[in-house]
């Protein structure tokens, strides 16, 4: 399938007994992952930051959906909440998450405990800090396989070093016995992948996952996530501000902005052509290495910064920055609309349609 | 020539124990030579680790040297008594990665941009207030921040905020590191846009440190590929994106992320991770990773040489 096969087993690591729900589904089937109407607020002496407002998206099986959006839009607090980790003093104030139909903000929180590790795993941006740096990197992993597969001994060690093998780790039996101090960043983020994947979870939340690794080994570690979704099935939650991330491993796209969705879209097609002016305005004020570049050249702004949480605008909260915003779009503030082949936006004035 | 580098070599000693004992050398440089004409923007490029901001500190003199020379104007920095290296810093500055770090938090925005002036006795105290509108609005930055400290400032008003600083003395050099690395991209944008109207309204030199190609794409008009304290390639931004030579080169350029989905790999160009500084080599330094290695460069290391239109690669397997 690719070059990276060499490095790792054609060995299938041995299937957990708690895994469940693999594979791709049939079509048609219900999506894994079904975010409506979410809401998560922060309460703070000047009022209720809303972080999230009114979000609703589903990622299907097998499915890669990524989440985009500049610092603050709201992204990172949509993947805690689905992990119901959202830090205090927030919380989810609307909406419901359902995985597989179940609806996690009614669980105990025993029973999200098991979800957690269980059917949902989550990987970030900074491994080192994600990671004890006083534990082996073994001790970290057979913790998991102990706690949630009931795994010990010699089955535990055995699968923990499939676990390594199969992200791509060259000496799996050394790096359990050490500290993730000696691990590269890029080794460490596949350690952190190991762990993520020790469950076999259906759906496996990706913070940013490659935003603090060099590029050659961000190539390396979406190779590595790509090739895990194609030989499991699972689902991925892909969080991350970096465009180019997005066309390398994305099916479908949501982007945000200010707490909402603005738009939502097949990936190809959101490539093809963005319909709302922020995703454009995202793309063109990329530098890209693809084009000649000269003298006068200039990259497309978006001018402006992003509003205060708790100043947001009345009508659209990208007016003010807006390319063609035009006399309602302060005044009234946008609905989804639904447009054909999956495709939504949120703008008064959206681009390339003809409909809504 | 406004700057001169030869063979400059900057080793850290790696102590370890109470006793600190001496373990081993990592060598940040290792053998640079670059020059750069005045008004040119010079890009660097490199992973984390390759020694490009140790490199860019070295030229200025803010990390001690262990061998080399660094001609600034014809001056030799790395000679010079510490008084007239003084007088020389007005004529060189630095922008960091990181205005919150590098800004003090209990200046006032109007005294962060007017200190070094006052300090050069450059303006008299009459003249700050006067002198901080001008430099703010050379940056696009409103009066009503003034008064203003660093917290209270977005992240790209305060990358800002460290442009005006570092124009204030009006240098003829700016070394820029990292500077739009930690800004979101709609204000990466904003502030690159500012870097390329300053240097070409001003006539500015900018050694522009990053590890994102095609922000120095954007900027550069010259680029240096560094890998393990080394530049392994140097061309003309429009040769070196379009007709790279050096295996390094090439795999960073192919690692870099789709345009399009249509666009995607179907393997990562390079395998491994950049080595360990510690390791010493007796050969090419690339050579583990190299997919176009040859047995000689395990033996000797490659040095720089010069080709067409000024293209110099360093690689026992391109013929210059």
């Amino acid at each position: 399938m690719s070059q990276f096969e060499p490095q790792s087993s054609p060995a299938a690591p041995s299937r957990a007994p708690a895994s469940a729900g693999r594979g791709s589904a049939p079509p048609g089937a219900a999506p894994l992952l079904e975010i409506e109407n979410l809401g998560v607020g922060f309460p703070l002496h000047r009022g209720m930051i809303h972080a999230v407002n009114g979000l609703t998206l589903n990622v299907g099986r097998g499915e890669t959906l990524a989440l985009v959006g500049e610092s603050g839009c709201g992204k990172s607090i949509t993947a805690l909440a689905v992990m119901r980790l959202v830090p205090e003093p927030g919380r989810v104030l609307t909406g419901a998450i359902r995985l597989n139909g179940e609806n996690l903000l009614a669980l105990s929180s025993d029973a999200m405990r098991q979800v957690r590790g269980d059917k949902i795993s989550m990987i970030f941006q900074e491994p080192m800090s994600a990671l004890n740096p006083v534990l082996t990197i073994g001790y970290q992993l057979l913790e998991i396989l102990r706690l949630h597969l009931n795994l010990r001994g010699r089955p535990a060690l055995e699968r923990a070093e499939a676990l390594l093998e199969e992200v791509g780790l060259p000496h799996p039996r050394r790096h359990l016995e050490e500290y993730p101090h000696l691990l590269s960043g890029g080794m460490r983020q596949r350690v952190m992948i190991a762990m993520a994947r020790a469950t076999e979870p259906q759906l496996m939340i990706c913070d940013e996952p490659t935003t603090a690794l060099d590029v050659t080994v961000q190539a390396q570690i979406l190779e590595l996530l790509r090739r895990l979704q194609e030989r499991t099935g699972m689902s991925m939650l892909f969080i991350t501000h970096d465009l180019g991330v997005v066309a390398e491993v994305a099916h479908r796209v949501v982007v945000m902005y200010g707490g909402e969705k603005v738009e939502e879209s097949p990936s190809r097609a959101l490539f093809n052509g963005p319909v709302h002016p922020y995703t454009r305005g995202l793309m063109d004020a990329l530098p890209r290495t693809d084009r000649p570049v000269d003298p006068s050249y200039r990259l497309f702004t978006i001018p402006g910064v992003v509003p205060h949480p708790l100043a947001l605008p009345s009508g659209c909260r990208f007016a003010d920055r807006c390319f063609c915003a035009a006399g309602n779009c302060r005044a009234t503030h946008p609905e989804l609309t639904e447009g054909a082949e999956g495709r939504s936006w949120r703008c008064h004035f959206p681009l390339n349609r003809q409909e809504g | 020539m406004l700057l001169d580098v030869k063979d400059l070599k900057i080793h850290f000693k790696v102590r370890e124990g109470w006793l600190g004992k001496v373990r081993g050398m990592v060598r940040a440089v290792d053998g640079v030579n670059l020059s750069m004409e005045t008004g040119e923007t010079l890009g660097l490029v490199g992973e984390s680790g390759c020694g490009k901001t140790t490199l860019g500190r070295g030229l200025l003199n803010l990390v001690p040297l262990t061998s080399g020379t660094v001609r600034f104007e014809s001056q030799d920095l790395t000679t010079l008594p510490p008084e007239a290296l003084r007088q020389l810093r007005p004529r060189m500055q630095m922008i960091f990665q990181d205005p919150v770090s590098s800004l003090n938090p209990r200046m006032t925005v109007e005294s962060l941009v007017t200190d070094a002036l006052l300090d050069h006795k450059q303006i008299t105290p009459a003249e700050t207030r006067d002198k901080a509108r001008e430099l703010l609005a050379q940056v696009g930055l409103g009066m009503d921040l003034l008064r203003r400290f660093p917290h209270e400032l977005s992240g790209g008003q305060r990358q800002r905020v460290s442009i005006a600083r570092a124009l204030s003395l009006n240098p003829k050099l700016i070394v820029c590191d990292e500077p739009v690395s930690a800004l979101d991209v709609s204000i990466q944008a904003q502030v690159l846009n500012l870097l390329k109207d300053l240097q070409q309204q001003l006539g500015l030199t900018l050694l522009f440190i990053s590890h994102s190609l095609g922000v120095v794409r954007f900027i550069a008009g010259r680029v240096a590929v560094m890998y393990l304290g080394r530049v392994v390639e140097l061309a003309r931004s429009e040769i070196l994106f379009s007709k790279p030579r050096h295996p390094y080169t090439k795999a960073l350029l192919q690692s870099i992320p789709a345009n399009h989905p249509d666009q995607r790999r179907t393997y990562a160009p390079l395998k491994g991770d950049v080595p360990n500084p510690f390791t010493e080599y007796t050969g090419c330094s690339f050579y583990e990773r190299c997919p176009e290695r040859l047995p000689q460069c395990a033996l000797e290391p490659p040095v720089l040489r010069a080709g067409d239109k000024d293209h110099h690669v360093s690689c026992w397997a391109v013929t210059p």
